[in-house]
């Protein structure tokens, strides 16, 4: 076990940001935090950091407690959502200050720093100032200065918020790349569900200061724990309706529902596991949005609305009458 | 925008930054030399006094500047780096800042007294033999310089303090991270990141420095040159000694001196706004336990430093004389007395009539004048409009008093309150269109661009939607014009004669601060011929009580006002 939290929480003025929190990760795991803006994760990961005090709970790193210990002897390294780097030292001193604190000469840091800078692809701008480089380069100065003094434990909050959409993509894989052949133990902030169930080996969902679940990305896409994992969790997002039991059918829906008859009942349907142009279900195309590789569609079915994702070879219009089916393995019950 | 409304905003105050700062400051340089062959230059030069009172200038100037910024740049980094308490400590570190200089220097001539003074006292503690801090010529500029660093180090502390807690919250963590101790972190991360704050802090207090006429003034009771710096000359030799051209010969040399450092403020101050790059290597390091202590101890001796005076005013304000006049001093308070405080309150009615007054209305018009002009430095970008105002903002009074003197004279208007309330905003508008711009500058344009699509006209749009934005900024400009002016000596001391008869129209127009001097038996005009503390403690008291309930009262919004603008008190 690498990294082991153990009933932690921490209040703002009354408010949970962290509400007894338990997990445990493995060694040479990427664990993604994921949540709503709000939800407590950075407060979580700068608890683990020990930029703040826990009021409640214990943190260990690789066995050792690390409750009492000052950031920089917690064995960590951290990078911050806007990277934080020193503006007025060069790319070098910023990734070699970690060395130059514990007392090495610039000299001897320096043949460290080249050889990470060479893998992170940051070599031929080392003399430059932060304010003189590009922000995803500026990222990958970060992530070195975190990593030259071999942390046990990366922390990352929102490390691809700050890059531009066309970077983040290259930038989200080049991060799991490093992180796999460094094997260092990650915490990954992020609150962006795709980014998660991409990058994440184990993830936890997190609101309101509370984990309400953990698992692979795999097992919290297909089996939400509850209503709230299940809505924050895919995209388009899921499709939360009230449908009535009647004769073993999801009315209005045709989908076979095992219950009390003639009970209203909540369900949540994936926007993917909807198949037009099968099935007996019948409905109005209301609205279509493009979104490249495929289409959304707003299906309208007595009083409720469907979103439905369409591959490109579909051909609707707004306002044509379609039938569809649903993929039994897309439709979530919650209690 | 057409170009005639954009034109309007700032055409006000132009006009009278022209009428009653350029016209005098081309009258000084006029008058210096009216023949033109500049022999009060020639006969300045030649003159060893001169050149003593140069010299000095120029200890008073650098001594100030540099101890101050450097005792403000350790208490920034103190209060900075606590995490509790840091507005109780900020309080203590600007208290000096809420005395005015005339009521400062005059706390100091008791402090200084040879036989009864707590100077000498604390010497005697530590085992040195006593000073006559105010009559001994080899040292006089010395202990006047000691007081104007008392006053100066609340000016270079905010304004470091400001730089220091720019820094960003996570790159400050990220040092903690990387294992950054105190030293560490403010000698290679803070510091480098602010020292722009720490030039503007050295600038401003040198350039006030330079241009300080009330300190050396009072404390130089015996009129002798080896107190002199180059303000009292210029005042020395025009309304004493009467040689105008000579007086202005050295209010120009003041004032091209003053304005080589005014040109680096500029340039500073452009940098602040546009982020400089270029970096400054520090390359010393001092082991976390040293600068830890260092720090410490030098903020508590400085803290012992910036209280004493002020709680030696209050002491002697409220105790009888007898209790001044005896050795050892007594330090600690062994009696509360009002009874001299109230009768100096009651005596000092017409000057705090003439003082309120002048200082109100010259608050309104600086707001009148400089809010609109401010905002065509902003929006419209008249930046020689800003760079004017720092400028004039630099020049000492000296550089005007006499242009000054001189067209209130041919008004007619010597001895009265509009002379006040026609110069006073000489020195209020320029630091307010300076600090106005930057509160303008941080106001997001959109506001200004949602009202121009609603259809507002530029004037509707700056009155209705861009004034009440940018309050704050009002009410701290407003605030800090009231106590500027509140503070002023020269100008009533040479336009004025007599303190307000009660008649009207009114005629007579001491104010506060020249009532205060009237109780140190050493200046001029002064009513008293032998020491009267509790009376002299008084009257800085209540020269000081306004400016402190102003201060303690809008705290946050001077802060602001005076770290966007820099500005001096
Ligand atoms: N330093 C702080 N002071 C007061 N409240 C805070 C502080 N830091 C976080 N909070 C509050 O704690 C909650 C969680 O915040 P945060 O951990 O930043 O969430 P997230 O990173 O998930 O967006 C929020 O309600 C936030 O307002
Ligand atoms: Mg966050």
């Amino acid at each position: 076990m690498s990294v082991k939290i153990e009933d932690l929480s921490k209040q703002f003025n009354g408010v949970h940001a962290v509400n007894d929190v338990n997990l445990e990760i493995e060694k040479g795991e990427l664990f993604a935090v994921v949540g709503p803006s709000g939800s407590g994760k950075t407060t979580l990961l700068r608890l683990v950091a020990g930029l703040e005090a826990q009021d409640k709970g214990h943190i260990y790193i690789q066995g050792r407690m690390v409750d009492n210990l000052e950031p920089a002897q917690r064995n960590i390294g951290m990078v911050f959502q806007n990277y934080a780097l020193y503006p007025n030292k060069t790319v070098l001193e910023n990734i070699a200050s970690p060395l130059l604190v514990r007392g090495a000469r610039l000299q001897e840091a320096k043949k460290d720093v080249e050889e990470l800078a060479a893998k992170l692809g940051i070599q031929d701008i080392l003399d430059r100032l932060p304010g003189e480089i590009s922000g995803g380069q500026q990222q990958r100065v970060a992530l070195a200065r975190s990593l030259i003094k071999r942390p046990l434990v990366f922390l990352l909050d929102e490390p691809l918020s700050n890059l531009d959409a066309q970077v983040r993509f290259s930038a989200r894989k080049f991060i799991k790349q490093l992180q796999r052949e460094f094997q260092i133990t990650t915490l990954y902030v992020t609150h962006d569900q795709s980014e998660a169930l991409a990058i994440s080996d184990r993830m936890a969902v997190m609101d309101k200061g509370i984990i309400k679940q953990v698992g692979t990305p795999r097992e919290i896409y297909n089996k939400p724990r509850d209503e709230f994992v299940a809505a924050f969790i895919g995209s388009p997002p899921l499709n939360i309706i009230d449908v009535e039991i009647k004769n073993g059918i999801a009315y209005p829906l045709d989908i076979p529902l095992q219950g009390r008859e003639n009970s209203v009942i909540k369900i949540g349907i994936r926007p993917e596991s909807i198949i037009i142009g099968q099935g007996y279900n019948q409905a109005t195309v209301s609205e279509l949005e493009f979104s490249g590789g495929y289409s959304v569609a707003y299906l309208k079915i007595a009083d409720i609305e469907l979103r439905a994702v369409l591959s490109s070879s579909d051909e609707v219009k707004v306002g044509d009458s379609v039938h569809f089916a649903i993929n039994k393995k897309g439709v979530l019950f919650f209690e | 925008m057409h170009r005639l409304s954009a034109n309007i905003f700032y055409l006000p105050a132009i006009v009278y930054l022209a009428a009653i700062g350029l016209l005098p400051f081309a009258l000084s340089i006029y008058f210096s030399s009216p023949s033109g062959n500049f022999s009060s230059y020639l006969q300045l030069f030649r003159s060893k006094e001169a050149m003593e009172v140069i010299a000095n200038t120029g200890i008073f100037a650098f001594g100030t500047a540099g101890v101050a910024t450097v005792l403000g740049l350790v208490l920034a980094i103190f209060v900075d780096s606590l995490k509790r308490l840091k507005r109780a400590f900020s309080a203590l570190g600007y208290l000096p800042y809420m005395i005015p200089f005339t009521a400062s220097a005059l706390v100091w001539t008791t402090i200084y007294d040879p036989i009864y003074g707590p100077a000498d006292y604390f010497l005697s503690l530590l085992g040195l033999s006593r000073i006559n801090w105010l009559g001994q010529p080899s040292i006089q500029i010395y202990s006047a310089t000691i007081v104007s660093i008392w006053s100066s180090i609340p000016l270079a502390f905010l304004l470091i303090l400001a730089g220091l807690s720019s820094v960003p919250k996570q790159v400050r963590e990220a040092s903690a991270v990387d294992g950054m101790g105190m030293g560490e972190y403010y000698t290679s991360v803070a510091l480098p990141m602010s020292r722009n704050s720490i030039l503007t802090a050295f600038l401003m207090t040198l350039i006030i420095a330079f241009g300080n006429f009330d300190l050396p003034y009072i404390l130089n009771g015996g009129l002798s040159y080896s107190m002199a710096t180059l303000p009292f000359l210029v005042w020395f030799q025009i309304f004493y000694e009467n040689q105008v051209a000579q007086g202005l010969a050295a209010a120009v040399i003041l004032t091209i001196i003053v304005s080589v450092f005014a040109f680096i403020l500029i340039r500073v101050n452009e940098r602040r706004a546009t982020g400089s790059k270029r970096r400054l290597r520090i390359s010393f390091r001092i082991p976390n336990r040293i600068f830890n202590l260092a720090i410490k101890m030098v903020t508590i001796l400085s803290f012992v430093f910036m209280v004493f005076p002020v709680y030696w005013m209050i002491l002697m304000a409220f105790r009888p004389q007898s209790l001044d006049f005896v050795t050892p001093p007594i330090l600690y308070p062994a009696t509360f007395d009002v009874s001299t405080f109230i009768s100096t309150a009651v005596q000092s009615e017409p000057y705090v009539i003439t003082t309120f007054v002048a200082s109100a209305i010259t608050m309104i018009v600086t707001l009148l004048l400089a809010a609109p002009a401010a905002y065509s430095v902003a929006r419209h970008g008249r930046n020689w409009l800003l760079i004017l105002a720092i400028y004039l903002y630099t020049l000492p009074s000296a550089s005007f008093v006499f242009g000054a003197y001189f067209i209130v004279y041919k008004l007619h208007m010597l001895n009265n309150w509009a002379a006040l309330i026609l110069t006073y905003p000489l020195f209020t508008v320029p630091f307010s269109i300076w600090t106005l711009s930057n509160f303008y500058k941080s106001l997001p344009r959109s506001f200004e661009e949602a009202a121009l699509v609603d259809g507002y006209g530029p004037f509707r749009s700056f009155y209705q939607v861009v004034m009440p934005l940018i309050r704050p900024g009002l009410v701290a400009t407003a605030m800090l014009s009231f106590i500027f002016s509140w503070h002023l000596l020269l100008f009533p001391l040479v336009l004025s004669e007599t303190p307000y008869q009660f008649n009207f129209p009114p005629t007579g127009s001491f104010t506060v601060t020249v009532f205060a001097t009237l109780f140190d038996p050493t200046s001029l005009g002064s009513s008293v011929g032998y020491n009267v503390w509790a009376q002299l403690a008084s009257s800085g008291l209540i020269l000081s009580l306004p400016v402190i309930l102003l201060t303690l009262y809008s705290q946050e919004y001077l802060l602001r006002g005076l770290y966007l603008g820099g500005t001096k008190g």
